[in-house]
């Protein structure tokens, strides 16, 4: 028989919060589906254009730096690839990561009246966060890998490998967006800031444009934990030289124990978050 | 294993914080402390206060307990603490088993969907997996009667044909502890007996713990009760008249009130019992009490004088402490008085027939004639006696008792 026990939150260990936070998943596997195919169907029932407006933004955005481009009112040169094909994959994968810092406050918002009057693994959001993103991306190569094709890209072996980076973006997003949740869903200043920060933040990656050398630019993209990520999709979808390998490696272990950190500040947050805001 | 505790709660507190945007603060705070280690203060901080103090019980398997308490108690913080969603600040919570709690039927119902797809997604939200669900299916739409609007979304259910569907899924869950907090609220009579017995059913084999404020639903369900006042636990006793004794205490008794046009105005009643006689002077306005025994024989005598001529009735009503209309006693019609004369009412009650508890009285003069037999209230005055029947003998929760009758077994 299962034994559950409720203490104050200091009497914890370490080790019984992971232990806790892996039967979560676990146990959550099945809830999180539900919740994925529930707000996907209740999402689109009522919307006309429905699954449309995930492609949208990131083509509306790609579409003026690419006129913009061609009007030569900016003049972005040295892109490795055709500069549209370049853009799209960029702002496609820019997109990716936004979406995926902004999925996991949305959910956890989004299952607060229930999480503050039923008892469910918790980390069935964190699965459905995912499972969004999956089904993003899903849609999101739909409708790139044509486009490409029609660009002159074709679909390559080396286009596998670029998997691994958007995997890179998919854990960078949940990561950094699981980490700002408790604050985010205490305070509402940081739902109303990363709407305000993310798109300039685009502007400082090397989304629109190439990687830089030298100057602040450059310095800013070596501290950005996407760059990396972004570059090795982008380069192995239009077969150009990957040049950042090793800050690749130290990105993909910072994000991997900050993802582990979210995890456990997560569990401990929801308690006090449900009770101080709950309804 | 019929014994086995199943429900352990060791000097449980909890504190809340009234002023939102300090909560916000501190729950930063205590956050960031938790995350990191460090221990949380566990004194008082400013606009802090108790929610829930040093509460400690066990429910064994078998046993329902009653939680009662008025609003604000600290009742619903102690069950949400009891399934997990917030933690205690002090002491120990033991839940042995699967826990089922019917607290807010059909959270996480989405208004779009249809009620089969609600029945799959909140079964999921409760723990079940798509095989249980389909097995149970069919037993579970049965249950809440909605056959013909399975297929609608549940935007267009109302709020009693959710909690229906919302009861139905959680309530074919196999528990070892159930907490229920007035979910019944809503449903229609039927429904109501309906869940009832399925909680009787569960009962049998879990441990339940049931909030509630209508005391004949907690004296019917419950095998013990707990009474929480203001976070404190009051009164724990495996009686429940005991209890709701207990809860009933905590009140200001009703106040006494006068209604009508006032043609009519009492002097004063005078009450007589087999060993007290008690008169009130009932224009000024204020109450007496008298202690009683089911089976006593009550003698009152009502004297008063009517401003005009007018055939009328005297009418005195019972009320339980909810104010609800237990039974009554009407006088036939009088009209053989003169104006502003002192009129004098006798009436003899053989048994007054009442159950332990505490019950009002309330006395109505109103007008009458062939054609209106419930005319003008020339006076009434609500509330002004207090009665309270004491018994030794246990007689279960109903208000009035029977003593004249006939009973024959045979064999």
């Amino acid at each position: 028989m299962i034994v559950k026990v409720y203490s104050p939150q200091n009497k914890y260990s370490l080790l019984q919060l992971f232990r806790e936070i892996i039967m979560g998943f676990k146990e959550g596997r099945e809830l999180a589906w539900r919740l994925f195919v529930r707000d996907l169907k209740a999402g689109y029932t009522k919307s006309f254009l429905g699954v449309i407006w995930l492609f949208i933004p990131p083509f509306f955005i790609a579409g003026i730096w690419i006129f913009l481009n061609s009007q030569n009112v900016v003049n972005i040169s040295g892109a490795p690839m055709n500069y549209a094909a370049f853009t799209l994959c960029g702002t496609i994968l820019w997109s990716f990561f936004a979406e995926a810092l902004n999925k996991p406050i949305q959910r956890f918002q989004g299952a607060m009246s229930m999480m503050s009057k039923l008892n469910f693994p918790r980390e069935a959001l964190i699965l459905a966060s995912i499972y969004d993103q999956l089904f993003s991306l899903f849609l999101k190569l739909l409708a790139l890998i044509p486009l490409l094709w029609v660009l002159g890209y074709p679909p390559t072996f080396d286009w596998i490998f670029a998997f691994i980076g958007i995997f890179g973006l998919l854990m960078t997003g949940i990561s950094l967006g699981l980490l700002l949740s408790p604050l985010g869903l205490l305070y509402n200043d940081i739902g109303k800031g990363l709407p305000l920060i993310l798109p300039f933040a685009m502007y400082l990656s090397p989304v629109i444009y190439p990687l830089r050398e030298g100057g602040k630019l450059a310095l800013l993209q070596d501290y950005n934990p996407v760059t990396p990520f972004l570059e090795f999709t982008r380069s192995n979808l239009g077969g150009y030289d990957f040049t950042l390998i090793g800050p690749m490696y130290i990105w993909s272990g910072i994000v991997f124990i900050v993802f582990v950190f979210s995890l456990l500040a997560v569990k401990v947050a929801m308690p006090m978050i449900i009770e101080r805001s709950g309804s | 294993m019929e014994n086995e505790v199943l429900i352990k709660v060791e000097g449980v507190s909890k504190k809340f914080c009234k002023s939102l945007k300090r909560s916000l603060y501190y729950g930063l705070g205590d956050i960031s402390r938790s995350v990191l280690g460090i221990k949380n203060p566990d004194k008082l901080r400013k606009d802090e206060f108790w929610a829930v103090k040093n509460v400690s019980f066990k429910v064994r398997r078998g046993e329902c307990l009653g939680l009662i308490g008025h609003n604000g108690a600290g009742k619903s913080t102690l069950l949400k603490m009891l399934n997990g969603l917030i933690r205690p600040d002090e002491g120990r919570i033991e839940m042995k088993g699967k826990v089922g709690a019917l607290i807010e039927l059909g959270a996480g119902f989405n208004p779009v969907l249809t009620g089969r797809e609600n029945v799959y997604n909140n079964g999921a939200v409760l723990g079940f997996s798509k095989a249980e669900i389909d097995r149970k299916f069919d037993e579970i739409v049965a249950f809440s009667e909605l056959e013909d609007f399975i297929d609608s979304p549940v935007q267009n259910y109302s709020s009693g044909m959710k909690v229906r569907l919302g009861f139905a899924v959680a309530s074919q869950m196999e528990l070892d502890i159930l907490l229920v907090d007035e979910v019944l609220a809503v449903g229609d009579a039927g429904f109501k007996i309906k869940c009832y017995n399925e909680i009787f059913k569960i009962l049998k084999n879990s441990a339940v713990i049931f909030v509630s404020h209508s005391m004949p639903q907690i004296a019917k369900v419950c095998t013990e009760g707990l009474h929480l006042h203001t976070g404190i636990l009051k009164k724990k006793s495996s009686s429940i008249v005991d209890i709701i004794e207990s809860y009933y205490s905590v009140f200001q008794g009703p106040l006494t009130t006068t209604e009508g046009n006032m043609d009519a105005i009492v002097e004063e009643l005078e009450i007589q019992t087999k060993q007290n006689k008690l008169i009130l002077d009932l224009k000024k306005i204020s109450g007496g009490e008298i202690r009683v025994s089911p089976k006593e024989k009550l003698s009152l005598k009502l004297t008063y004088y009517i401003s005009k001529k007018v055939a009328h009735r005297v009418i005195f009503f019972i009320t339980d402490k909810d104010q609800k209309l237990i039974s009554q006693l009407t006088t036939k019609k009088f009209y053989d008085y003169n104006i502003n004369n002192l009129i004098s009412l006798k009436i003899d009650l053989e048994k007054l027939q009442l159950n332990a508890g505490e019950y009002g009285l309330t006395i109505h003069i109103f007008e009458t004639d062939e054609k209106i037999k419930r005319g003008t209230t020339l006076y009434g005055i609500r509330n002004c006696l207090k009665i309270i029947c004491v018994t030794e003998e246990f007689v279960g929760a109903s208000p009035i008792l029977y003593f004249d009758f006939t009973d024959e077994f045979q064999s």
